[in-house]
């Protein structure tokens, strides 16, 4: 099918009363990046979060109506993430066996934020699998979100709950207050539910939010565990005219160390006009690995609304093995 | 080493701080897919995605299928008419108004027109009649006024909208 096609074919598929309220939307982000690490030095293509999806709501009444959302994500660069390795023991004296690994482009799309609720005067009710509160609390904080600085490397919490189920206030005086339970759906001893819980104010120029997480990854995972795990966070976004600036600080109690561990992200942009900006952050803690930490810097090009093109430089070590870096300049388009 | 960076890092924050100006945020929509990241937000109403990238793209198709099942409403009843424009003429009331007019007007202007359009949602009335108002402009070169606009239940379980108009 030619490419041109493909609206004309979706738009064919939706009958024209459900179209109506419906937003088709996606990201294409693409990276070629230097990479330095263990050391050797390659060039990779990276797809970083490319995605699509369909979001909408079907109106009942004026005071309530039904709320959807369908996001994949897809590989640009390679089609898929599967590998698949097969062993080959060879007769000769020594014995030696040869590893043979395929990459294969098997898994086009993956689930993300996929979801159905109702939304009306007294909130959002809604299931399916998606960030929970904890992990939306941290909005647009990461200035280098889904790349290779990514804070999810760093820090714990960032989760997208399967079999969860939200409520979220309707926004009083800026505060949303929003609760999630992540069903682990099994009858096993030691198994558990997981909760996800935020209170988030957000304004033009100030973001403030406290989240705070029990057993949600556990219970994502249906992994039975003994102890419980939680998780506390704070985030915090201040804009003054082009600069902006956030910072994140998270204690997380693994249940088994006597210590909690603690980290921080602090990040600043600055947006030298409508074009071009420049940012800088940094992230660090023990929740991971011992010692992790990632700081990276970046300039991004606006090309237009819809485009950019954008450079960093990432530098990610911990105590133990990491040390690597990265050189990257990438495209971006939303739509 | 780990000092020097951290050191460097706070520099260009606060050095960032002492530039900055006290102005308020670009009020311009985020992109799409920045809004749905905001999980169970409601379609901003001041944002309108309809008209941008591949969305736009979409809905030009499906706002394309709309207008062309307007039309075919037309056709269906235009065969039962004496219109090939797909427009009714109702001579019924057509000789009440002629006797009201005065004798310098067109006797064929005068009569009442009759155009309808079937729907089902709620865009696709907007839709629907914008293109009758299109019609009975593009009927009526010295423009027209718009006698009644009624609504009426079809078989198929749609709206019937009908507009009865007159030209100047």
């Amino acid at each position: 099918m030619k490419k041109a096609l493909l609206p004309l074919a979706i738009a064919s598929l939706l009958p024209t009363a459900a179209f109506a309220d419906v937003i088709v939307y996606g990201r294409a982000n693409v990276t070629v990046q230097a990479v330095e690490k263990f050391d050797t030095n390659y060039t990779e293509v990276a797809s970083n979060a490319s995605r699509i999806g369909v979001k909408g709501s079907e109106v009942i009444n004026d005071d309530l109506k039904v709320i959807y959302q369908f996001e994949y994500q897809t590989k640009m660069d390679d089609g898929g993430s599967s590998q698949t390795c097969s062993a080959t023991s060879l007769t000769t004296e020594p014995a030696t066996t040869t590893t043979t690994c395929k990459v294969s482009g098997t898994q086009t799309f993956t689930q993300r934020n996929i979801y159905v609720g109702l939304q009306g005067t007294g909130g959002t009710l809604m299931a399916g699998m998606f960030d929970t509160p904890l992990k939306a609390s941290q909005e647009k904080v990461d200035l280098f979100n889904d790349l290779i600085g990514d804070l999810t490397f760093v820090l714990e919490g960032e989760i997208r709950a399967r079999n969860i189920v939200q409520y979220s206030t309707p926004a009083f005086a800026n505060i949303t207050l929003n609760a999630a339970y992540i069903a682990s759906e099994q009858d096993v001893e030691n198994a558990v539910d997981g909760i996800s819980a935020s209170a988030v104010y957000n304004s033009k120029p100030f973001y403030f939010a406290l989240a705070a997480d029990q057993n949600v990854k556990l219970a994502s995972d249906q992994t039975v565990s003994a102890v419980d795990v939680d998780l506390a966070r704070a985030v915090a976004r201040v804009t003054f005219g082009p600069v902006v600036l956030g910072a994140m600080y998270e204690v997380y109690d693994n249940g088994v160390s006597d210590d909690d561990e603690d980290g921080f992200l602090v990040s600043a942009q600055f947006n030298i006009n409508d074009e071009w900006a420049l940012k800088a952050q940094t992230v660090q803690s023990d929740m991971v690995k011992l010692g992790s930490e990632s700081s990276s810097v970046g300039v991004d090009y606006k090309m237009s609304k819809a485009a950019k093109l954008f450079g960093f430089y990432t530098v990610i070590e911990d105590e133990l093995t990491r040390d690597d870096k990265y050189l990257a300049v990438g495209v971006e388009l939303n739509f | 080493m780990l000092g020097i960076k951290k050191l460097l890092f706070f520099v260009v924050i606060f050095c960032g701080s002492a530039v900055a100006l006290a102005t308020g945020l670009d009020d311009s929509c985020e992109s799409a897919v920045d809004a749905a990241d905001k999980l169970g937000s409601p379609i901003s109403k001041e944002c309108d995605y309809s008209n941008t990238g591949l969305n736009g793209v979409l809905h030009r198709a499906v706002a394309k299928k709309e207008k062309a099942v307007v039309g075919k409403s037309f056709s269906d009843d235009a065969s039962a008419s004496a219109s090939s424009k797909n427009v009714e003429i109702s001579t019924g009331s057509a000789v009440v108004n002629t006797a009201n007019n005065s004798a310098t007007n067109n006797v064929a202007e005068s009569l009442l027109r009759v155009i309808f359009a079937e729907f089902e949602t709620m865009q696709q009335l907007a839709s629907a009649r914008y293109e009758l108002i299109r019609e009975a402009s593009q009927d009526c070169s010295n423009g027209f006024v718009l006698e009644r606009e009624s609504y009426f239940p079809t078989r198929n379980k749609l709206l019937k909208l009908q507009l009865t108009y007159s030209c100047f």
